[in-house]
């Protein structure tokens, strides 16, 4: 078996400037008035030594913030390390975030050829490959309409067909799974599988356990920039799940939601991270309001009452394409209930600017009287920064009165069916489908 | 794939990662030839004027120049109109690849985040995009040259290696703007001052001749000054540039973009990071 990747002692450090852009102006004011410039080093990956056989499919796992994303850019040659040595042979192709270098103005066969000799291939190349590109993404029709009329759907698929046909030695792929429909999703599973079925290096990052376990014959686990452990994708990634687990692990608990509000907040015990905000502020959620059925703010509702959560905005710059996502949180046990966003809803917002609001509505609450926590977040497309979340800084109260259930969390809607002995006839009836 | 052995291995400031840095670019030629395409589409899409765009700045400055040379100012130059483009139309080549160039890295700060390639292929792109604008500009001249029936030459030989090193020369501080802007946003600002007094310093709107004797050494010390003569004399006089002329561009050329280069690929590595 050759290698592929091989990395000895491999360390990346990122300086963390007091402001994120430096302008001249400021350094030579800095200068004149004698104050240090202050800058602080960040390790975002520290000592990792592994290698990468021919044909393996190997998994990367960790919070986010613990490396992942550093790593594949190294891996990848958009990064150098600044210590340690990084061996890669083979083209190596990065799936990673889909539709980079298109232009909106431009067709969707013109871009075609752009994207493909940004991945490195000759004209003839796409020539010979544009056919079945175009297939592929299913486009005939519109691939002559320039790219800014596409859907966001059409958008992905015809990124997709692109990164897909390149033949690559090694393929990266980072979280482009969790973009797009089912069915899309499963195209690329195939892709993916075929690919592996090919004999052809993957190195695949993702949330996703299930994906991981299916595809992975290894795991690496990452945690804040050091690689833990690594082997077998069932080991691994019990281990991860007792990681994020851990009350002691403040940093995880607070970056363990991979995707608005679908992630783990917390495994167990208390939480300690009561009210706790953060994200980078190009969009700010400013209030939080509940509304009952004549939309009337209140703090109190009965069980199978309708509920509306209204977040306020206020996006301080155009963004395209966020996901606003929350989580009910029960106040005992700190218990997550649910973990909805507008991406899960396939409700994209082409982009926001200035204020406004978003609307989370449930027909009949099934929550049972309790208190209950909000956490509310406002997320990048890719789920990759956070712009603003808000963890446990908005509550309300279930009052009883709605139904006389009143052990557990939630009253599920359904029904309870009695069939006495002596009605053999309905006892051989699925009470699911009464016409059978 | 040649491409990836090369990648990972430019150890800067050597002839020898030079030499493979030169390499790299060819086998992305085909990237470099997409990103002109594109731009120029994108310009031109849409609009059937398409080169005249181009050509309405440089005519309504001609008009502004005209009118203030023959009335206000009273310097009288034969053929002032010709005289103007032949000194103004690479000189915009210089000020449009300058002032996009800080822009770039930013621009494109996805793909670079996202894809490994060459970064360099940014501004080269950047600079051969205006540099074929700036041909299409210059076909209009050679048609103004026959309505004003200035001879052609022999002189004319010269043309494209003037062209050749004003591109160099170009491409060197683009280099250097494109790696520079990544650390210093603001230095756009710097530069629309910088390109201001470099235009007057150069003999674009007035004659050569017409500066003092005493600070003509110092003048000369300004390549675009040197690039505009040559251009005058092979286009306006059908007079080759003499050889020393033509030593002072070389020199300037290659030194500009080796130093250029160089400055560039120290902090290319950085540039993924810092965007």
């Amino acid at each position: 078996m050759s290698q592929l990747i091989s990395l000895k002692g491999v360390s990346k450090k990122f300086i963390l400037r007091h402001h994120k852009v430096s302008r001249l102006k400021e350094q030579i004011i800095d200068f004149l008035r004698g104050t240090r410039y202050i800058s602080e080093e960040f390790w975002a990956l520290k000592d990792i030594t592994f290698t990468v056989d021919r044909g393996e499919t190997v998994g990367i796992i960790g919070e986010n913030g613990s490396g992942k994303s550093t790593l594949l850019q190294l891996l990848a040659g958009i990064l150098v390390p600044d210590q340690g040595k990084l061996e890669v042979k083979g083209k190596v192709a990065p799936l990673i975030e889909l539709g980079a270098g298109f232009n909106p103005e431009l067709t969707g066969r013109e871009n075609i050829y752009l994207n493909g000799s940004i991945l490195g291939f000759k004209r003839k190349e796409i020539h010979h490959k544009l056919k079945d590109i175009i297939a592929f993404s299913g486009l005939q029709r519109f691939i002559d309409q320039p790219v800014k009329n596409y859907s966001s759907g059409m958008y992905m698929r015809l990124a997709f067909s692109i990164s897909i046909h390149v033949d690559p030695d090694i393929l990266l792929v980072d979280e482009i799974l969790a973009v797009g429909d089912l069915p899309f999703q499963q195209e690329c599973f195939k892709r993916i599988q075929d690919f592996k079925n090919k004999g052809k290096t993957i190195i695949l990052v993702s949330h996703d356990l299930n994906t991981l376990s299916t595809f992975c014959d290894r795991t690496l686990l990452l945690h804040k920039g050091e690689l833990i452990a690594q082997g077998n994708t069932r080991e691994v990634i019990a281990r991860y799940v007792e990681i994020l687990g851990k009350p002691d692990n403040s940093e995880g608990v607070k970056q363990s939601i991979s995707l608005p509000g679908s992630g783990e907040i917390q495994r167990d015990g208390p939480s300690p991270q009561e009210g706790k905000r953060w994200g980078s502020g190009e969009i700010e959620i400013t209030r939080v309001t509940f509304l009952d059925k004549e939309r009337k703010e209140t703090c109190q509702f009965k069980t199978h009452d309708p509920f509306i959560a209204r977040i306020h905005y206020v996006a301080h710059q155009r963004i395209k394409k966020p996901v606003f996502g929350l989580a009910l949180i029960s106040e005992k046990d700190n218990i997550q209930i649910n973990g909805p966003n507008t991406r899960f809803d396939n409700r994209v917002i082409e982009y926001l600017e200035d204020r406004g609001y978003v609307e989370y509505i449930i027909d009949r609450l099934p929550l049972l009287p309790g208190d209950y926590w909000l956490l509310v977040s406002v997320w990048d497309y890719e789920c990759q920064q956070v712009f603003d979340a808000q963890d446990r800084m908005h509550k309300f109260k279930v009052i009883p009165g709605g139904t006389p259930e009143r052990y557990g969390l939630i009253s599920i809607p359904a029904r309870w069916e009695y069939y006495g002995d002596q009605d053999s006839e309905a006892r051989n009836r699925n009470p699911l489908n009464p016409e059978s | 794939m040649e491409i990836d052995k090369l990648q990972r291995k430019i150890y800067p400031g050597t002839v020898k990662s030079f030499l493979t840095r030169i390499r790299k670019i060819f086998t992305y030629q085909e990237l470099i030839l997409n990103l002109i395409i594109r731009d120029l589409k994108v310009k031109y899409k849409g609009s059937i004027l398409g080169v005249f765009w181009s050509l309405l700045n440089p005519l309504l400055l001609l008009l502004v120049y005209s009118i203030a040379f023959k009335y206000v100012i009273r310097i009288e130059v034969e053929n002032f109109p010709l005289f103007f483009m032949a000194g103004f139309l690479p000189w915009t080549f210089l000020t449009l690849s300058l002032s996009t160039s800080v822009n770039v890295m930013v621009d494109h700060r996805h793909l670079i985040k996202k894809i490994y390639f060459p970064r360099e292929i940014l501004p080269v792109s950047l600079v051969l995009f205006n540099l074929v604008q700036f041909l299409l500009t210059f076909l209009v001249l050679f048609v103004a040259l026959r309505l004003f029936k200035i001879p052609w030459g022999f002189s004319l030989v010269y043309l494209p290696l003037i062209i050749g090193l004003q591109t160099f020369f170009i491409t060197g501080i683009t280099l250097v703007l494109s790696s520079l802007s990544v650390y210093f946003r603001d230095i756009k600002h710097l530069i629309e001052v910088f390109l201001q007094m470099w235009f007057w310093l150069t003999p674009i709107a007035y004659p050569f001749n017409l500066v003092p004797d005493k600070v003509k050494f110092l003048f000369k010390f300004n390549p675009m000054t040197l690039f505009v003569i040559a251009y005058r004399e092979i286009l306006l006089e059908a007079r080759s540039p003499d050889i020393v002329l033509i030593g002072q561009l070389f020199l300037w050329s290659l030194g500009v973009l080796l130093s250029g280069y160089w400055f560039f690929s120290k902090h290319e590595v950085r540039i993924a990071e810092n965007i």
